[in-house]
């Protein structure tokens, strides 16, 4: 994975802030989505994959970004391009590939672009695709279920190559800060002073990506509760400030951006998804889930029954719980 | 790569237009309390009513004036990138047609599915 320079950077965090205003102006500024590597995008297409993994195989591991970020997310800090998928590929032989995208447009358009970019990837993937495993941080979780949905909805085959889901801090069940922002911005609107208001209308500015994660929402619509997808093994990885899940700093702030019970989804894991886990990381921040060593511990293990049977790896195996 | 540049032009201007109009507002308003205080001392009503209306015409002219450099310059900031893109030999993209990606992207082929639940 190459390092993506400070103008993508930029990029990616003007895209959280005002991505789907971008989109909706055909502003050249807006990230359009790709699949990434080595820096470069890498169309859906066999001759374009091939040149871009010469060296493939057909056990590959997707990974999407959260809010604001880039595919550097996933670096180690100071280790270069070493990443959760260079590691993997390396001790668990996967193929890892990469997605960017405007994380501030709404999450179920991200997730209905990805659904079909992935379908195309499926159907021109040139080493064969056996199996397919998703890999989400914070916003980037959201978007794969999203995309899982659509999936199921429109019957796309990508999706019966999924299988496993792993979700390093994704507010399943929504952002309280967002929604703290949401009730400031509505506050400010109502207090009769042009200026408050003013502040309440750019306060509002926030994107509809930015809006959808306090809800946690992942549909287009006023679905209610979406579920976890079926035939699909799901792992939560939650972050905790404190060094106990039960402190109160870990209680009450989470990971300091997403709370402990929404990232572990405690209302969603209770059906149809046996043999995922949990898995709460001390003292890690939100930030950090995306690139520390007792992360990519959790995800060794969790392959690293691919690697001991490379010849049958099954959906829905019994993973430990 | 003008692309970027030309949506860097435009969210700035953007940013310029709205602002600019969000601040007068707030300009005329804050501005109107005095105005009509000065309105009910009997004698006053009427100079103050003719003041009002002419700063409230001044405050127009000069945030109207701001607007519309702001639409000269990115006019011909367009220009000034159209001519690039064509010293370069590529089409020159419209200021309101998608922009060009400089590298492949994907749309999904689709309209978005009508299913709920």
């Amino acid at each position: 994975m190459g390092a993506p320079g400070w103008v993508d950077h930029v990029l990616g965090a003007l895209n959280a802030a005002v991505g789907d205003y971008l989109e909706s102006r055909g502003n050249g500024l807006a990230v359009p989505m790709e699949l990434r590597e080595g820096n470069q995008a890498v169309a859906p297409e066999a001759g374009a994959l091939r040149k871009a993994f010469p060296a493939g195989n057909d056990r590959v591991v997707l990974f999407v970004h959260g809010l604001g970020c880039t595919e550097a997310l996933w670096a180690f800090p100071g280790r270069g391009a070493e990443s959760y998928g260079a590691a993997l590929a390396r001790d668990a032989g996967i193929t890892p590939v990469y997605l960017r995208y405007n994380t501030g447009r709404a999450i179920a358009d991200n997730g209905r672009d990805l659904a079909h970019l992935l379908e195309a990837f499926a159907l021109a993937y040139p080493h064969g695709l056996r199996s397919l495993d998703l890999v989400g941080h914070s916003m980037g979780g959201l978007v794969l279920r999203s995309a899982c949905r659509v999936a199921l909805d429109e019957g796309l085959t990508w999706l019966s190559r999924v299988r496993r889901a792993v979700y390093l801090g994704s507010p399943h069940e929504g952002a309280p800060l967002e929604r703290f922002a949401k009730v400031a911005a509505s506050v400010l609107r109502v207090v009769p002073d042009p200026t408050t208001r003013t502040v309440g209308d750019i306060a509002d500015l926030r994107s509809a990506g930015v809006k959808d994660l306090g809800d946690g929402r992942i549909a287009a619509v006023a679905a209610g509760v979406v579920p976890l997808s079926d035939g699909i093994v799901h792992h939560f990885v939650v972050g905790s400030l404190a060094e106990s899940e039960r402190h109160v700093l870990s209680q009450l702030f989470g990971d300091a951006i997403v709370p402990l019970a929404s990232a572990s989804a405690v209302t969603l894991r209770g059906a149809g998804t046996p043999g995922g886990s949990l898995h709460v990381m001390a003292r890690l921040n939100h930030l950090a889930l995306a690139h520390h060593d007792d992360v990519y511990a959790v995800l060794k293990e969790l392959w690293a029954k691919d690697a001991e049977s490379p010849g049958a790896p099954s959906p829905a195996a019994g993973e430990g719980t | 790569m003008t692309g970027r540049l030309r949506g860097l032009k435009d969210l700035v201007q953007d940013a310029v237009e709205h602002g600019s109009r969000a601040v007068e507002r707030i300009h005329r308003t804050h501005l109107r309390v005095p105005y009509e205080v000065v309105g009910k001392v009997p004698g006053l009503e009427t100079p103050a009513k003719a003041i009002h209306t002419v700063h409230d015409g001044s405050v127009a002219v000069v945030y109207g004036t701001v607007r519309l450099v702001n639409r000269a310059v990115g006019a011909a900031l367009g220009v000034a990138l159209a001519a690039a893109d064509l010293a370069r030999g590529e089409k020159p993209t419209d200021a309101e047609a998608a922009p060009v990606p400089d590298e492949p992207s994907f749309k999904s082929p689709t309209p978005p599915p009508s299913k709920e639940g």
